[in-house]
């Protein structure tokens, strides 16, 4: 049984109600949402497969590539973008040589921006996966991308 | 010897007390958790989102390594935060007999020095915020009273009481403080029309932006009979700037689920749902713990304490669209759809999820409920003012020196939050103006800072004032950019439902956008058309708001409106000088070194701030347009004019 399915075991109700908590445990589960997901998920609460899609395109969360190994997050609150956010964002963009809300080729970093994370009071706030960094400079962003490699090699 | 109570004793002997007079026996034990009395030492970390991100984290695993390390005997809480976000991470210690001390900026090297001199009865040293007040307990010597702080000493912390106190993963503690007794006592004396009136009689006035009195709301629902009911709490805040409900929920989660359960009974829903943010996932950890804990104590379930009411509480986390703060959207939501907001009516008192009546509740509302009922209406209506009852809480960010949560009664002037709670600007900077209520709220400009914070002064002013984003912004900021930002992320929000909201607010953003770059062909004809641009914003505006089908909609012209009103200059400067007095808009110019006329000084070379120009003597020079951040240095300080501004 593959993780989908043992998602769907846990929703024993096929109430349309469901189709949120169901998407974003799968997301916990796989990483993002496949398109067998989108169909199995359809099929277990009787959806037609375009709304399952419909409804979890509208939403921020949800991803439909699988993500990288150091996502980067940038908070892009009213107090981060006072501080800078823009500017640091675009130095992110040029070290990696992508734009935001992409991948790099071998899937190491990507970049997102990401609504207020409640942390104004240290802005500018950058989240790679589960570490902050908070008052964070553009000057340090090299040094950051470079130490993360690093540490990959190693 | 007196030992902790258990959460069955708490129930037997705290919260059924409704005379709230407790014998001594029980007193004792209650104090073990109010932490009059200790048995050992206590070290508070403060672990809320803000803390974790300042690196409470590593806070909490410096002071276990050196309990460890030492051998002391400690217990170590976690809990919420103070709302003094920018002195963060915290730190408290309090010892047997002993006022309670916080330290401010403990970092994880400097847990070792700070516990050190704790445990040595010695408290020194910078990272000392204060003491917390309580007669119970001997004082330290020269270490001010936390409340007496500038920052605290105008807030008037009824909500947030106990946030960053109470361990928000102990419901014993939240008993101990009679928590669940204003509930108990409702659903087994009081009928739910007396509710609905105690809380029409308090004033109290929904906490999400409308200011719609709550009563009338829940009187709605209340009187139709028989059909399943919902209660929703709207916990979905995505405000950018705004983390009030977070902050509350993080620091005692309990108190929401006693406020919904409270609001439950007067309405008569059995079902209730909170929609909270996935993004917070501590908070919502949280909540999850603290309903488990509701649950297991009979505060939830059926028949609740024998008294015929039952209520379940769901908990939907909300995957990221900021339109679903609005109430139609969040329904929509909540069943499994497109988050898009319909046309009201029917209101969702009516016609609310999945057809039936609900209602939608702010967290910060519902937080006020268990006191209300606990302390009487009279006691919430003498807060505030006499139109606007209770407190506000506010998260007060930007250039203050202090920033975080606060709570102030209503009618507290503006200036006194920026001055004496938030200590001021920064660097000594001159205010600028305030964006209240995010993106759909205004700004008020500095010479209006004397304005007074309730609903009717808002009102005459035809202000905002939103769930509770408080930005400051000294002279450093440019308001064509603040703007831009908000129309930016309204238009990334818009449901795309309404044309008006859609295509306007994209409009909208192009307009602000053309007039903080520099033009493609810079002649007067441009100029011009880029002036009326700015003309077309204020018609726009005005049918963007009167066609708009909800409030993001109708909302959303507000910041450019008002930025026109009270820094119209500032758009000019923008279009015809292509300044940018903050210099924040970095693309309205460019500088260049001109081949001919540079003779190759490295005047301009030693002046860069920057080190963007290269070049050796008497060869010309280069801008690297890369590093350069069009400071305009060598532009002033070129004695040949070969700096070309484009």
């Amino acid at each position: 049984m593959n993780k989908i399915e043992e998602v769907l075991q846990n929703f024993p109700n096929h109430d349309r109600e469901y189709l949120l908590p169901i998407l974003q445990e799968i997301q916990k589960a796989e990483g993002y949402i496949s398109e067998d997901a989108v169909i199995k998920v359809g099929a277990y609460l009787n959806i037609p497969t375009s709304k399952v899609y419909a409804v979890s395109t509208f939403y921020d969360q949800f991803r439909f590539t699988d993500k990288a190994k150091y996502q980067i997050h940038l908070c892009n609150g009213t107090a981060c973008h006072m501080e800078g956010a823009g500017i640091l964002l675009r130095e992110f963009e040029k070290e990696l040589n992508i734009s935001s809300g992409h991948l790099t080729k071998n899937r190491m970093f990507g970049i997102a921006t990401k609504p207020c994370m409640g942390a104004c009071g240290m802005a500018p706030v950058v989240k790679v996966n589960e570490k902050f960094y908070t008052g964070f400079t553009p000057d340090r962003v090299e040094e950051l991308i470079a130490s993360i490699k690093e540490s990959e090699e190693m | 010897m007196v030992t902790e109570p258990d959460s069955k004793y708490l129930i037997e002997n705290v919260i059924s007390n409704f005379t709230r007079e407790y014998d001594e026996k029980v007193q004792k034990k209650m104090n073990l958790l109010l932490r009059r009395t200790l048995k050992k030492p206590v070290i508070f970390v403060g672990t809320g989102t803000c803390g974790i991100a300042a690196g409470a984290g590593k806070t909490l695993l410096a002071v276990v390594a050196y309990l460890e390390k030492h051998h002391y005997e400690a217990d170590i809480i976690e809990v919420g935060c103070i709302g003094l976000c920018s002195a963060e991470p915290l730190l408290d210690f309090q010892t047997p007999g002993k006022a309670r001390v916080s330290f401010k900026k403990v970092a994880a090297a400097d847990v070792e020095s700070i516990l050190d001199e704790c445990f040595h009865n010695h408290i020194s040293g910078n990272h000392i915020l204060g003491q917390v007040r309580n007669d119970n307990h001997e004082y330290w010597e020269d270490i001010p009273i936390l409340n007496d702080l500038p920052f605290f000493k105008k807030q008037k912390r009824v909500l947030l009481f106990d946030c960053g106190e109470i361990a928000p993963s102990s419901i014993d503690e939240y008993m101990a403080r009679e928590g669940y007794m204003a509930f108990i006592k409702t659903v087994l004396n009081y009928p739910p029309e007396m509710v609905c009136k105690m809380i029409e009689q308090s004033g109290l006035k929904g906490r999400g932006g409308g200011g719609f009195p709550t009563a009338k709301k829940w009187n709605v629902v209340r009187s139709i009979g028989g059909e399943q009911k919902y209660l929703v709490c709207n916990a979905d805040e995505s405000d950018p700037g705004a983390y009030m409900d977070r902050a509350l929920v993080e620091g005692n989660p309990h108190r929401l689920i006693e406020g919904m359960a409270i609001a439950a009974y007067a309405i008569g829903a059995s079902k209730a749902y909170i929609y909270i943010r996935s993004d917070y996932s501590v908070a919502v950890n949280r909540l999850k713990n603290a309903l488990e804990q509701a649950k297991d104590n009979g505060f939830l379930g059926r028949n609740i304490f024998k008294s015929g009411f039952s209520l379940q509480i769901f908990l939907r986390e909300g995957p990221g669209a900021f339109v679903c703060g609005e109430e139609t959207a969040l329904l929509k939501s909540l069943e499994g759809r497109r988050g898009m907001p319909r046309s009201k009516p029917p209101y969702p008192t009516e016609k609310g999820l999945f057809g039936k009546p609900t209602i939608v509740n702010n967290v910060e509302t519902l937080a006020n409920v268990p006191l209300i009922i606990m302390n009487g209406p009279k006691w919430f209506k003498a807060i505030g003012t006499a139109e606007s009852a209770g407190t506000k809480l506010f998260a007060l960010t930007g250039d203050t020196l202090n920033t975080g949560i606060i709570e102030v009664p209503f009618g507290i002037g503006l200036d006194e939050i920026i001055f004496e709670i938030g200590g001021g600007l920064k660097d000594d900077k001159m205010l600028k103006a305030v964006q209240i209520g995010g993106p759909s709220g205004s700004l008020i400009p500095q010479q209006s800072s004397d304005i007074k914070i309730d609903y009717n002064s808002f009102k005459a002013e035809n202000l905002i004032m939103g769930s509770g984003g408080l930005v400051v912004m000294d002279d450093r900021k440019c308001i064509v950019d603040i703007v831009k930002y908000f129309i930016d992320f309204l238009h990334r929000e818009s449901c795309g439902k309404c044309i008006p909201c859609r295509e306007g607010t994209n409009r909208m953003y192009k307009i602000l956008d053309a007039i903080t770059r520099r033009p493609d062909e810079d002649n007067s004809h441009e100029t011009l058309m880029r002036f009326k641009g700015v003309l077309q914003l204020e018609s726009l505006a005005e049918v963007i708001s009167e066609t708009s089908l909800c409030g993001l909609g109708k909302t959303a012209p507000n910041p450019v409106l008002s930025a026109l009103k009270w820094f119209r200059d500032e758009f000019e400067e923008h279009i015809y000088e292509r300044k940018c007095r903050a210099n924040v808009c970095k693309d309205l110019r460019s500088y260049m070194i001109s081949a001919e006329r540079c003779t190759g000084c490295m005047l301009c070379l030693k002046k860069c701030p920057e080190d963007a120009i290269t070049g050796s003597a008497r060869e010309t020079h280069f801008i690297n347009q890369n590093k350069c951040t069009k400071c305009g240095a060598c532009y002033d300080v070129c004695k040949f004019s070969a700096i070309d501004v484009f």
